[in-house]
This record gives structure tokens, C-alpha cells and sequence, in this order.
């Protein structure tokens, strides 16, 4: 028979009827309270009794402390002279309990516990300030990249989730700020008119969603960029975010050992978690810029040349279309450069470039990307938006003309015209994909060209 | 801050401050305001402690020992002031009521 029970229990902080009410109907049940943190409560079995708990703040306790102070202990021993014993402690709740029939409730002033419980939350809450400050700013810097790219935006998976979950995030916050003022506001009134303590209401707090949120937002994005150095990163950010947490934990529980000072484990802990993060942080960042690494983002460059003091890249991606599928060439020097692939669940997008030598200039160049749509809905969408981009890029002078679709295999074919002069440059859309594709100036586009274009890149 | 907070009191903080006219221990006004007003009045420990720092805070009582977590107090002269003055409040207070009602009605 298992004789400890770790529960997660989602009460607010300041939910002090809840958590009476509850750890009294376990300890009816057989399990009494041992210790409490944040989000894991530990029970240990006892003969079923009728206890009662009460459940107190100690203002002036942190999350850094490694004992209670001698003031906490006083106060500990008056509530034990008035025959309530302490359970355990986290930070500033204090759980008592008696199995005294009507032990004289710890509490006995409203106003005096209203105030005793705001002092306590306001030092609770400067957190869901800051979290909630920083979650929108991280949203609104994600709403901004949506308007400037969207189809570049709703390609990465990542962004995506990470834009649901950095709005998710402050929402939650934000609600169990209010929820606490609105229950504050009414206690403060209620105790002050008729020295009544109005009980605090309700199990959820919103607020634990977020650890899921985070973990979530962490999977998807392992998985919508598995297969690329992403991936990795990905993992070495997450390890290192979990292992300062880890690390947090685990200098307390020393420090909690060797009964050291708050004020030592506040500054251990905040000095050496600073540290693991900004070293691991820095490394990966360097890791991923520096070429020589494993983790560097950047697709390795086939070829490094100087050209007139410059330096140039050659690239041997695996594109697609290549101009030597349209047209004969003896040039051998291109450069076939895939400068972006993403793929979401909504959108698929390639951007690929291919470009002569910068020796070589008068060999055709040719510039193409090629955008998927997973969703119906998000064609159109998808289609006028790579027509905006133009415009947002060249201004009003840029137009788009119908033109005869059938030469190019598709649905719809635009051509476009830069101050009133048609360029080089077609948006041709296909049953199930968008293809901007832009040729060399002087290049006259005939109709087989336009049908391999089809059978390359339509779809 | 403190002047206006305390300009009435309470029942728990009058009989706390009652409790302290001579040197005690925490633990006993615990003891002591409920043997006092015959169990009408009791004082939790945490508004007691809550109460206690506020009162220090007001300079109406004072530490007077600190053994270990055991700590004794006093009531200081400002204290003893507030509790004369609320004295004097209930007082004419009572004298009201008893210029109405009479005073032989409620013996």
C-alpha cells in the first residue's frame, strides 16, 4: 500500500478557505499534508481523522529563506500555545492544524487578515507582473514580424505557437491579477464595514497552465523544425533553461542543509544561476555564428572567392528548377543557393536563388520562391500577400497584369509592371501552390520554358 | 499613519494593550484576554502577532526581553496614552448612554 501521495493541487496562493477545506477533507480520507511548493503537494497516509487546518501568511518570509527567523518561529509558538501546529511552510503560507474540537481560529481580525494577506500577495504578484509585462512585449514583437512577413511568419512553425503561447501566457496572468483585486477590493470593504472575512473562492489558478504552455511551445517547436540544426539548438536552450531551474533547486536544498542565511542563498542562487544562463547562452549564441562549429546555422558555403576585394559564396544546394533545365548553358560556375526553407503546419515556403559568379555576370541569373498553402482558406491570402510584398518593397508603382495562364499550365498567371513597364517577373498560381518567379531582364520566357517551370515547381 | 490608525480601538487591541500595562510574554495575553472578559473576547495568535508588531511599530509598547523566539513587552507612555484616551471615549460613551436609558436598566 503506497503510504506517500504526490498530488498537484491548483489553488491560488491567497486561496485560504480552498486549502482548509481541502486538506480536510484529505486528512478525513487518510492523508495528511507534509510538505507543499508551488505546484506539488506530498501527503502521507494517517488514520482517517476530523482535523481542522488553517492556513496563515507570513509576510515577511521569501522564497530564499532556509529557515524560518526567529520572528517566524515566534509566531509559530504562539500558534502552538493557542493549540495549532505547524504542517509545513512555503515562502509566506504557513499551514497550521489542530485536532482540537473549536481551537480559537488564528485569525481572529479581519481587516488584520485582509491586509496580512495582501502584504503577502503583493510580494507574490511582482512576478505576474513581470511575466506578464514581458509576454506582451514577446507578443507584440511577434505580431509586428506577422505584418511585416506574414507568409514568412505562418511558414515557421514555431513562431506560430510561440505567438499563441506568448499571448497565452500574460492572459492567464493578468486574469489571476484581476481575480485577486476583485476578491482584495471586496474583503478590504466587507472586513472594514462589518469585520467580516469574505472567503476566497474557487480551486483553478490559471497561472500553472504556463509551465504546460511553455513545455508545449518547446515540443512544437522541436518538431516543426526536426531534421535541422534547429532541432539542437532548440534542445541546448531548453537544457539550459531547465538545468538553472535544476541547479536553483538544488544549491536551496543545500543551503536549507547547511542552514545558511537567506541573504547568502538569495545571492548564491541569483549569482550562479546568472552565470550557467548567460555562459550557456553565450556559447550557444557563439556556437551557432561561429562557422567552424557543429550547431552554425548558416548552410555551409561550397566555395569562398574574392572578386574585386570582395568576398563572394558559392553554393551547391539542391534547388528545384535550375536555369540549365530551361535553357542550354555551358557555364559551370553558378551558385544554387536555397536561401530559405520553412514548412508549418499552415504554410510551406522556398526561396531559392541561383546566380552566376560574380566573374561572370553576363550568365542569366534566376530568382524564384515557391509558396504552399496547407489550408484552403489560406490561398487567397497567401496569393495577395506575395503581390504586397512588392508593393510594400517598390511602393505604388507596382502592378500585377493578368495574363494567359494556360502557356504556364495554371490556374491564374500575373505578370508585373514597375512604372508602367512590364518586367521579367510572374506570380503564377497552380492548383495547390503559388510560384513567384523572376528571370533575367532580356530574357524572353517561351512557352516550353513556361511549361517546365509547371512541371518543376507547380503542384 | 499610525496616529490615525489607532485613534479607536479595537476590542482585541484593547485588551491586548490591557495586557501589557505590566511586562508580559505573548503567549500569556493569549491566555489572559480570554480569562479577562470571561471567554467573550479572544485573540488569535496571528492578529496577536500581527497586533504586537503594529503596536511596536507605533512606539506603543515595548520590547522588553528576548529570550531565544520568546519575547516580553510593555506598554510604553505613548501607549498608555491611546488606551487612557479610548478609556475616556467608551466612558462618555457609556455616560450618553446612561443619560438616556438611565442607569439602573440594565443592572
Amino acid at each position: 500500500m503506497k503510504n506517500i501521495k504526490i498530488c498537484y493541487v491548483p489553488f491560488a496562493s491567497h486561496n485560504r478557505n480552498g486549502i482548509e477545506k481541502y486538506l480536510e477533507e484529505k486528512a478525513r480520507e487518510g492523508w495528511m499534508l507534509e510538505k507543499l511548493t508551488d505546484f506539488l503537494w506530498k501527503f502521507r497516509r494517517i488514520e482517517p481523522k476530523k482535523m481542522r487546518f488553517s492556513v496563515t501568511y507570513f509576510p515577511k518570509a521569501s522564497d530564499f529563506d532556509t529557515k524560518p527567523s526567529d520572528e517566524q518561529e515566534s509566531f509559530y509558538d504562539l500558534c502552538e500555545h493557542s493549540g495549532w501546529k505547524l504542517v509545513t511552510s512555503d515562502a509566506q503560507i504557513q499551514i497550521f492544524c489542530s485536532e482540537e474540537e473549536n481551537p480559537t481560529p488564528i485569525e481572529t481580525d479581519a481587516v488584520l487578515e485582509v491586509a496580512t494577506i495582501h502584504s503577502a500577495k503583493k510580494k507574490y504578484l511582482i512576478t505576474n507582473y513581470i511575466i506578464t509585462v514581458l509576454g506582451l512585449i514577446h507578443f507584440i514583437t511577434y505580431l509586428m514580424l506577422f505584418f511585416q512577413n506574414p507568409i514568412a511568419f505562418l511558414s515557421k512553425g514555431e513562431m506560430f505557437i510561440s505567438t499563441f503561447c506568448s499571448l497565452m501566457i500574460p492572459t492567464l496572468y493578468a486574469v489571476e491579477i484581476g481575480k485577486y483585486y476583485a476578491w482584495y477590493k471586496k474583503a478590504k470593504r466587507t472586513a472594514e464595514l462589518n469585520g467580516e472575512f469574505i472567503e476566497t473562492k474557487g480551486r483553478e489558478n490559471f497561472q500553472h497552465i504556463t509551465p504546460c504552455l511553455l513545455i508545449l511551445d518547446v515540443i512544437f517547436y522541436i518538431f516543426s523544425t526536426i531534421d535541422s540544426k534547429k532541432t539542437i539548438i532548440a534542445l541546448i536552450f531548453a537544457s539550459i533553461a531547465f538545468g538553472a531551474v535544476i541547479l536553483a533547486v538544488l544549491i536551496h536544498i543545500m543551503m536549507k542543509k547547511l542552514k545558511a542565511s537567506t541573504k547568502l542563498n538569495r545571492t548564491l542562487i541569483i549569482v550562479l544561476v546568472s552565470l550557467i544562463v548567460s555562459c550557456g547562452m553565450g556559447t550557444l549564441i557563439y556556437s551557432i555564428n561561429d562557422s567552424k562549429s557543429v550547431l552554425y546555422a548558416k548552410r555551409d558555403t561550397a566555395e569562398i572567392y574574392e572578386y574585386n576585394g570582395l568576398t563572394h559564396k558559392t553554393y551547391h544546394d539542391d534547388i528545384p528548377l535550375k536555369i540549365e533545365d530551361l535553357t542550354e548553358t555551358d557555364y559551370e560556375g553558378y551558385s544554387y543557393q536555397i536561401v530559405s526553407y520553412d514548412k508549418s503546419v499552415l504554410v510551406e515556403q522556398i526561396v531559392v536563388k541561383q546566380r552566376p559568379r560574380a566573374d561572370a555576370l553576363k550568365n542569366p541569373s534566376l530568382d524564384y520562391s515557391v509558396v504552399t498553402p496547407k489550408a484552403p482558406f489560406l490561398y487567397n491570402f497567401c496569393k495577395n500577400e506575395m503581390f504586397d510584398i512588392w508593393k510594400r518593397n517598390y511602393g505604388e508603382d507596382v502592378e500585377k497584369c493578368k495574363i494567359d495562364a494556360s502557356p504556364w499550365k495554371a490556374k491564374e498567371a500575373y505578370q508585373v509592371k514597375y512604372c508602367d513597364e512590364m518586367t521579367n517577373t510572374f506570380l503564377i498560381c497552380y492548383e495547390n501552390n503559388i510560384v513567384q518567379i523572376s528571370f533575367e531582364y532580356d530574357w524572353q520566357v517561351t512557352a516550353e520554358q513556361m511549361e517546365i517551370v509547371a512541371q518543376k515547381l507547380g503542384k | 499613519m499610525a496616529r490615525m490608525k489607532f485613534q479607536t480601538l479595537t476590542e482585541q487591541m484593547f485588551y491586548t494593550l490591557l495586557c501589557l500595562k505590566d511586562e508580559c510574554y505573548g503567549m500569556d495575553i493569549l491566555d489572559r484576554v480570554p480569562a479577562m472578559t470571561n471567554q467573550r473576547v479572544n485573540v488569535g495568535s496571528g492578529t496577536l502577532y500581527t497586533l504586537l508588531e503594529q503596536f511596536l511599530d507605533a512606539e506603543m509598547i515595548q520590547e522588553t526581553k528576548v529570550e531565544g523566539r520568546k519575547r516580553s513587552y510593555v506598554l510604553t507612555d505613548k501607549g498608555k496614552e491611546i488606551l487612557e484616551k479610548e478609556c475616556i471615549r467608551l466612558s462618555a460613551q457609556l455616560k450618553d448612554y446612561y443619560s438616556i436609558f438611565g442607569k439602573g436598566e440594565n443592572e
